[in-house]
């Protein structure tokens, strides 16, 4: 710092800047009714969708947790042809519109589509179902834990593992004992973001899953539901998001924010 | 009980070729300078870097041989390797950390916390089994990680600079608590250092590594009486010479040194410092070997003073700071040095 008067001409866009983000969050706080808002967030529909998102929103973490640290580990730790281009894969559903996501997986799962087909003969259907909107979820949110565990796992310093190894433990006991422990918040933080991005989902959702109160309609879908009939109650929603958002935050401040003092 | 294994293995700038033995209570340490491929060597031993070339065996058991295409995993092997800086696993406590290679091997939660707590006691570290590695000094650390690859009774236990991550206060301790433990431990060891003082005080054999090759091997008393090669001399203080052998001293390319030998042909010649004497004025009297030098640099080395003298014949003096101040001795002052030939060892290369 200088200590010299920064110049206007860039300060008034950085307000600008800033007030578009706050100037939305206070429209919102503002209109909290917060005397009914314990009646509103218990009411029938909201309450419905709300643990329809937990429910779908955890279900997606433990999926992209099942799936993606393996993905991850994979990506970090081994070598193969085409790896630059599986991790420009990974990361597509983060920068696609996530409507297209929708309409992909509609077209792969659904009646007609060829793994729709093929998981029919399962027994298993599922575009508008609860678990099509886990699916939606996790297609958009998981990129965000491969991410997260990938670079975890590139700064872990493998030596612990040969540690583990000239110890006695096997490749799985490795993993589990000592790899997994050293990444703990790498995972965390990954999980944390997976989870709100789920918690979130709007497009491939509704495009994929529907919009069938309690069994799709999820938090987001209610909010948008809600905003023409039930102003207080999408309200009374949106605030709910808006804390989880601002907790995740607060939670991984440290790795954001810390640097910065 | 043996370990004997040839060593090969090229990564990078490192091309590798080392045969090591030791036998069942036998230390040995390898010493070399920096990237000779001492760590290298003890990595391959352990599994950690697949051979190119070699075999490994450990009492007459082959853990790894190339062209027989054997290789057995890190974890099955014998073998136990202490690193560098510790690497205790942060997230656990000392006991767990002790107690993980028999978890491993499937011991009981139980007994394996006992155990390691008992491993903690010999160490010195009863008290100190909830603590967490962030919580230890670095010479607790060793204590915990040389309790940690003891406690699997492997047959050949691998030290790679044990001491280098801890202050000198501790290095005495640890270098105590390491020979009562080692004395107790039937294997074999090898330890990786740098410094040759850590080897004579350990070590029973010593191998010399330097860029991936055994420049020499043998008993501690054989190489430090007999350097055959510059670093070993160096990190000894002592004056080494290489060249022919002749019936009046050893020739190095005109210059020579005169002897008393009965060595002839292709030799070394080492002489200690403390064997030189230095002069203000060309010295009377018997000694073979004199000449005018030039002090180079002065180096105080506790109550003794190592002058690095340039000239004919290259060397440096240990004299005591007195001798310095009588002298008058300053860098690039004149100085007559002299070596009787009594003093200048020989022997065949």
């Amino acid at each position: 710092m200088t200590g010299r008067r920064p110049p206007l001409l860039l300060l008034i866009p950085a307000a600008g800047a800033l007030a578009l983000i706050l100037v939305p969050l206070a429209g919102l706080l503002g209109h909290v009714p917060w005397t009914t808002l314990l009646t509103q967030i218990t009411s029938n529909q909201v309450g419905s969708a709300l643990l329809l998102s937990l429910e779908c929103s955890l279900l997606a973490v433990a999926v992209a947790l099942v799936l993606g640290v393996p993905l991850a580990w994979t990506l970090a730790r081994t070598s193969f042809p085409g790896k630059a281009l599986v991790r420009a894969l990974v990361t597509l559903p983060m920068v696609l519109p996530p409507v297209v996501g929708g309409v992909a997986l509609l077209l792969a799962f659904g009646a007609h589509g060829f793994a729709g087909q093929a998981l029919a003969h399962l027994g298993i259907t599922l575009p508008f179902t609860t678990a099509g909107a886990v699916v939606a979820e996790t297609f958009v949110a998981m990129p965000f834990l491969i991410i997260a565990v990938e670079a975890g796992l590139r700064q872990a310093d493998e030596r612990y593992e040969e540690a583990a190894a000239t110890l006695g433990a096997a490749p799985w006991m490795r993993f589990w004992r000592v790899t997994l422990p050293l990444i703990a918040p790498s995972l965390a933080a990954g999980a944390a973001l997976t989870w709100a991005r789920a918690l979130g989902e709007f497009g491939a959702t509704i495009t994929f899953a529907g919009n069938l109160p309690g069994t799709t309609q999820t938090m987001p879908l209610a909010v948008y539901v809600a905003l023409e009939s039930d102003t207080d109650g999408a309200i009374a929603l949106s605030l709910v998001l808006l804390v989880v958002s601002l907790g995740v935050l607060i939670g991984l401040r440290h790795r954001w924010l810390g640097a910065t003092g | 009980m043996t370990l004997e294994a040839l060593v090969g293995v090229r990564i990078g700038a490192l091309d590798l070729q080392a045969t090591v033995s030791a036998q069942p209570g036998e230390l040995v340490a390898i010493v070399g300078p920096n990237g000779a491929g001492k760590t290298t060597l003890l990595r391959a031993l352990a599994g950690l870097v697949r051979l190119h070339s070699g075999r490994v065996a450990v009492d007459g058991q082959v853990i790894e041989d190339v062209e027989g295409r054997i290789s057995t995993s890190p974890e099955r092997r014998p073998i136990a390797l202490m690193f560098q800086d510790g690497l205790l696993f942060p997230y656990l406590t000392a006991t767990q950390n002790v107690a993980f290679g028999l978890r491993a091997r499937g011991v009981p939660k139980r007994s394996a916390t006992e155990r390691a707590d008992a491993w903690l006691a010999r160490v010195g570290l009863a008290d100190r089994g909830s603590s967490r590695p962030a919580q230890l000094s670095g010479g607790e650390r060793q204590r915990v990680a040389l309790a940690r690859a003891l406690i699997t009774e492997p047959r050949l236990l691998l030290l790679d600079e044990p001491f280098a991550s801890v202050d000198a206060s501790a290095r005495v301790d640890l270098r105590h608590l390491l020979r009562d433990q080692l004395s107790l431990y039937s294997g074999m060891r090898l330890l990786v250092t740098h410094d040759p003082l850590e080897a004579m005080a350990l070590a029973d054999r010593v191998i010399v590594l330097e860029q991936g090759r055994v420049a020499q091997s043998g008993l501690i008393t054989e190489v430090t009486a007999r350097p055959r090669s510059p670093w070993v001399a160096t990190m000894l203080g002592l004056n080494l010479f290489r060249g022919v052998a002749t019936a009046t001293g050893l020739d190095m390319a005109g210059t020579t040194i005169a002897a008393l030998s009965d060595v002839r042909g292709q030799a070394f010649a080492v002489v200690h410092p403390r064997a030189i004497a230095l002069h203000r004025s060309r010295p009377e009297g018997s000694p073979r070997n004199v000449w005018r030098g030039e002090a180079e640099s002065l180096d105080r080395d506790r109550d003794r003073v190592r002058v690095s003298i340039a000239g004919p014949i290259p060397v440096v003096a240990e004299v005591t700071p007195a001798a310095v101040a009588e002298l008058g001795l300053g860098v690039g002052g004149a100085v007559w040095v002299s070596v009787k030939a009594t003093e200048v060892q020989v022997y065949a290369e």
